[in-house]
């Protein structure tokens, strides 16, 4: 398993496109709209990766044992699903579809209070991974339904410099390589808990794809806004 | 162990490396949808354009025709009954000096009406445009203006003319008769100043006046503004007509 050593560039690389968001967010940041969410996004999730790795090298590292870090995922994970869903909001075009988001939001901000709760009771530190599963099978259909908007509507603007559609791509790249890998996690991590390095590259590389994604949205937003 | 951690991590990769397939590929498929979408509704849209210029391009071919009639009978048919009139009246007097004045009036009447109906016949004739050229006939219909009433009517040309295709110089025309139709009409303006400039690429052409403006929204009648921006769209130009209080600008340009 010494392969899996060698995954160790792809925190690094993540906080790297992470920053180069912030960066392009904030030369842009008057010029962004809609997409200012976004821009507030990245810094969140910047300061939740920089605390996530320091977290886990300091476990790593054997300097001591902290669960912080789930704490972190699960409200970082909250927060994701409810930017994901105020931009899909205001992309759909049809009323059924916001409505439908308005009320999914809802039910799943209940949802993740009680299942909070609930793990509160046994470790309030437990990982809620099965919360971050539901909440990529809905983001998923964000994209998906966003598509299906683009093919009936009539086109209006060239996709490739949509920053919408690049916006959607990388949440649909995003949600896509995440919804196998925590399947695959919650079953296989306590068996093989080697492979743990490998499984988070590729969250890793899967949020390196989205925000490459958003850096080109925001770039053509820019553009656009001249 | 060791072995099952690799095998899960293979599948894993596997598996990964497929939803990114998968997600590639509907990607690409909504691109490609679109892209093809967008061509299509351009190539409609190009059609719907080509289509409405034929229609426009037939309606002014018809216009012209039907002013060309127009002025031929009115030269030829009233203007000759006129004449023969005059003629008739002119050779009709005696010895009552009461007839003979009032025949004088009528033959006044007569000269004056002929004199309006030959410069009517000539403003709707385009055989002047299409023999003479635009510049020509712009100067010509100034001067009618002028010899009508008390304007102040400026032309000032920029640059060297360039002739344009006899049908493009005559659809100007009439943009430009339009203009000052509108502008003795309706602008009681004392000034019209028009300006023909020669670019290299274009012909711009810009009547102003110092009359009193209007507002597009409260015209009722909008038809003549309308055929001068869709008689410019013909010729792929454009018109850009502004108004306020202290007068109105038209300005043409025609790509050669």
């Amino acid at each position: 398993m010494e392969i899996f050593r060698n995954f160790f560039f792809t925190p690094l690389l993540l906080l790297i496109l992470n920053g180069l968001l912030i960066i392009a967010g904030s030369i842009y940041y008057n010029k962004l709209q809609k997409y200012k969410i976004f821009y507030i996004y990245a810094i969140l999730a910047f300061f939740q990766s920089l605390s996530s790795i320091s977290i886990q090298t300091y476990n790593i590292l054997n300097l001591g044992e902290t669960r912080l870090i789930e704490i972190s995922v699960n409200f970082f994970n909250l927060i994701e699903f409810l930017v994901f869903s105020y931009f899909a909001y205001h992309t759909f075009s049809r009323k059924p579809f916001k409505q439908a988001v308005k009320i999914i939001s809802i039910l799943f901000c209940i949802l993740t209070v009680f299942i909070w709760i609930a793990n509160f009771k046994i470790n309030f530190f437990y990982p809620a991974d099965n919360l971050t599963v539901i909440s990529n099978f809905i983001i998923i259909n964000y994209p998906l339904v966003y598509f299906y908007e683009l093919l009936k509507d009539p086109p209006v603007t060239k996709l490739s410099s949509d920053p919408t559609f690049w916006t959607m791509t990388g949440i649909f790249i995003l949600s896509g390589l995440l919804i196998p890998q925590f399947l695959i996690r919650i079953k296989v991590f306590q068996l093989f808990p080697n492979i743990y390095t490998y499984i988070y590259s590729i969250t890793f590389i899967a949020y390196c794809l989205m925000y490459l994604c958003f850096i080109k949205a925001f770039l053509w937003q820019a553009k656009a806004h001249k | 162990m060791a072995s099952q951690s690799t095998q899960i991590v293979v599948f894993f990769t596997i598996i990964c490396l497929l939803v990114l397939l998968l997600i590639g590929f509907i990607v690409m498929i909504v691109f490609l949808y679109q892209k093809k979408s967008i061509s299509y509704l351009t190539d409609i849209e190009k059609m719907r354009v080509e289509h409405e210029k034929t229609l426009l391009k037939t309606q002014l071919e018809i216009q012209e025709s039907t002013l060309q009639n127009i002025a031929r009978e009115i030269h030829d048919n009233i203007g000759l009954t006129l004449t023969l009139a005059k003629l008739t009246l002119n050779t009709s007097s005696n010895g009552n000096e009461i007839q003979n004045k009032k025949n004088c009036e009528a033959v006044e009447l007569i000269t004056n009406a002929i004199d309006g109906l030959r410069s009517l016949s000539r403003t709707l004739n385009s055989e002047y445009v299409l023999n003479n050229g635009l510049i020509k006939s712009l100067e010509k219909e100034l001067s009618y203006f002028k010899s009508i009433k008390a304007f102040t009517l400026d032309l000032k040309i920029i640059g060297n003319p360039i002739y344009l295709e006899a049908s493009k110089e005559l659809v100007i025309f009439r943009i430009a008769q339009e203009a000052y139709n509108n502008a003795i009409k309706h602008s009681n303006a004392s000034k019209i100043q028009t300006t023909i400039e020669f670019t290299e690429t274009k012909f711009l052409l810009k009547i102003s006046d110092n009359g009193k403006g209007f507002n597009y929204d409260d015209l009722t009648q909008k038809s003549g503004l309308n055929n001068m921006i869709h008689r410019s769209q013909l010729l792929n130009g454009y018109c850009n007509i502004e108004s306020s209080t202290t007068g109105t600008t038209i300005k043409i340009s025609i790509p050669y």
